[in-house]
């Protein structure tokens, strides 16, 4: 069986077959691992992998949760979250449109231009407040500002459209 | 003092809370309408509602605080740290109704709270002051005039601040203008308040910190240091006691002038005499007052982790107005103490906050291992409040075998369903510059400042991710049978959560 996973930017693809009580996996490297998962509740995986030259298997825990982001593991002080890999295949588009949206969930706490000013790239237009961190919401390019969607208090959801610019030399002409 | 209500969220009102059971005092929690399922509130003797989520309509009310205390009888308040804690306003306002304020009289905040008039005070005092101007003429000409005269590089500051708000670096002095436009938009956004005042920066300074106490019978002594060198936007990230810096003879010079700073502005209570250590090659180290925090501190543990003392206990203790119950050569300090501050952020991508649900929460144990937390499996993460989810600390009688502690209760830490700090604090604590010791308040900016997260995927999480799929999928497609064909073994079999060996 093979299971393809997105992992950031990256593809993962793991080769799964059964093998006795456990299984073979055939890791991106092209290595070849034999596992048994000993315990499977709904939050700790504990996984021993068999050790093919001697009768020994090394035990390791794995905390794990699914949840809205995708399959999340916590391993050695990180945590790794894979997707299934069709949802965002081909990796993250950048948008180069001049639609800016909210990094994050927060509140607006300054819009810094009006519709219709000229600004220059970088130039902060919107700052956004979450949990006493500003952020600002910058311009991509020089340009003109198209429009405001929001307002000074007005809550914001992560990826909702905040401003719209419109590059330079497309809005003089 | 009988029921002592708690001004405050998370963390810190659940460490209040096992103080005052401790003290056989009873705990009244208040909450915002965010956080009516939070562990604080599950854990006190009563809970009152005092408002919506945003602190400034809930946490930082004091009509609303001071009904919750009157409707609970309580006869004290402990504010905690952050929102009210240091709002004068809020220490009169309680005197005024007749309840204990655990914390430095209304007058004394007040003092200190105001960084022009404490520097002041504190010059007057002989404790030394970093060069700068911090005077009531509040012109764009004369701060600019003053600007030239202290030179750069220098920092410029709200003067009603703290937490890094209203702060700008000016490197240059014709940045001077349009830094000083920015820190008085922010000290006046985050102060209501945009004086500034300016000052020589000390562009590699540690930041050092002596923890003070003082009673109603004017005694003041000090509880040792804590070196909070490393921080992120002037936000401190990680602290621990001893510092490495600090020789015997220095130590005492710099405790004597935190006991002066406290004599002078007539401390009373817990506080925080903060300074900057200029380290100079020769080793005649210079220290400079910074201010005093005239609350609790984040990082207390570490001070309660080498002097084996409970601080929140220390506190109701002053505020029911009994002496200090030891001397200064009563206080010894053993071993070596850390904290880390776990936030929910994503240091990947510009260290913006994580919010959501944590899906999975295993704290670390061990010996000399401490987690205080508000929070605990399912619990949701808000935007609405500070995102720092707990602190850990360690203790351990060596700062060498403290910081192979910490190393190995971080990688004990398993947090899902928000991202958090755990890669950036290990990283830091791998660091060699850390290890040694060489730290400074630039050290993030010297050496993390195009950190990335390591990219590379442990095989350990590959195996598991493989063996999670694909039982996930047989459990689903071939459930019944495997369920048929009879073999205990299978470990996607239905119900069968071990493996027989």
């Amino acid at each position: 069986m093979q299971l393809q996973f997105q992992h950031k930017d990256n593809l993962i693809v793991l080769d799964v077959e059964k093998d006795g009580e456990g299984w073979r996996v055939r890791l991106p490297d092209g290595t070849e691992r034999r596992i048994v998962l000993c315990r499977r509740p709904d939050d700790v995986l504990q996984i021993a992998e068999i050790e093919t030259d001697r009768s020994g298997e090394r035990a390791f825990r794995m905390p794990f949760a699914r949840t809205e982001n995708g399959l999340e593991f916590s391993f050695a002080g990180a945590s790794y979250t894979f997707t299934p890999a069709t949802r965002q295949a081909g990796g993250r588009r950048r948008s180069a449109s001049g639609a800016l949206t909210a990094p994050m969930v927060g509140t607006v706490a300054d819009v810094l231009v009006q519709e219709g000013q000229r600004v220059e790239a970088y130039q902060p237009l919107v700052i956004i407040e979450a949990m006493k961190v500003m952020t600002a919401v910058e311009a991509p390019f020089a340009g003109i500002v198209k429009a405001i969607h929001v307002q000074p208090n007005q809550r914001v959801t992560h990826g909702e459209a905040v401003a719209e610019v419109s590059p330079l030399m497309e809005a003089e002409e | 003092m009988q029921r002592l209500l708690i001004a405050n969220r998370g963390e810190i009102a659940v460490r209040i809370l096992r103080a005052c059971r401790e003290a056989g005092i009873s705990p009244i929690a208040v909450y915002s309408e965010a956080d009516r399922e939070a562990l604080h509130v599950a854990l006190a003797d009563a809970a009152y509602p005092i408002g919506p989520a945003p602190a400034t309509e809930s946490y930082l009310r004091i009509e609303n605080l001071l009904h919750a205390a009157q409707q609970a009888g309580a006869d004290a308040l402990h504010p905690g740290y952050g929102f009210l804690s240091e709002n004068a306003d809020f220490a009169q306002a309680c005197a005024e109704a007749g309840i204990t304020f655990v914390g430095p009289p209304a007058e004394v905040i007040r003092l200190l709270g105001d960084k022009i008039a404490a520097k002041k005070r504190m010059e007057a005092a002989g404790v030394p002051i970093v060069p700068g101007y911090n005077d009531d003429d509040q012109s764009n000409r004369r701060l600019r005039q003053e600007a030239k005269q202290i030179g750069t590089p220098l920092l410029i500051k709200a003067a009603a601040g703290g937490g890094g708000r209203g702060m700008r670096v000016v490197d240059a002095i014709e940045e001077f203008d349009t830094a000083l436009d920015a820190a008085r938009r922010e000290a006046l956004a985050a102060f209501g308040d945009d004086r500034v005042l300016l000052e020589r920066y000390i562009s590699r300074p540690r930041h050092i910190e002596f923890q003070i106490f003082g009673d109603t019978q004017g005694h003041v002594v000090h509880l040792f240091e804590r070196e909070c060198s490393i921080q992120r936007r002037h936000q401190k990230i990680i602290e621990e006691s001893p510092s490495p810096i600090l020789t015997p003879e220095l130590r005492a010079r710099m405790a004597q002038a935190a006991v002066q700073a406290g004599l002078a502005a007539g401390y009373v209570n817990a506080g925080t005499v903060e300074f900057l250590l200029e380290e100079r090659p020769d080793g005649d180290h210079r220290f400079y007052f910074l201010e005093v925090n005239t609350r609790l501190q984040v990082e207390h543990p570490v001070t309660e982790a080498i002097t084996n003392r409970d601080l929140v206990r220390l506190q109701f203790h002053i505020a029911a107005g009994e002496p200090l119950p030891f001397t200064q050569e009563q206080i010894a300090a053993t071993g070596h103490a850390m904290e880390v501050r776990l936030y929910a952020e994503n240091a990947a991508a510009g260290f913006l906050p994580s919010v959501g649900r944590l899906a999975q929460w295993i704290a670390p144990e061990g010996p000399g291992v401490r987690v205080d937390s508000g929070v605990e499996r399912g619990s949701e993460v808000t935007p609405y409040y500070d995102p720092m989810l707990a602190k850990l600390i360690v203790h351990g009688a060596t700062r060498a075998e403290t910081l192979a502690r910490m190393e190995q209760a971080l990688q004990n830490f398993h947090v899902l369903g928000v991202q958090t700090n755990i890669p950036y604090l290990l990283a830091i604590l791998r660091h060699p510059a850390f290890q040694t010791g060489q730290l400074s308040t630039r050290f993030l900016q010297e050496h993390f400042q195009s950190w990335k997260p390591p990219q590379a995927i442990p095989t350990e999480v590959l195996l598991a991710l493989a063996a999670e799929a694909v039982t996930a999928t047989e459990a689903r497609s071939n459930l019944p049978a495997a369920a048929l064909d009879g073999d205990p073994y299978t470990p996607w079999r239905a119900g069968n959560a071990w493996r027989n060996t």
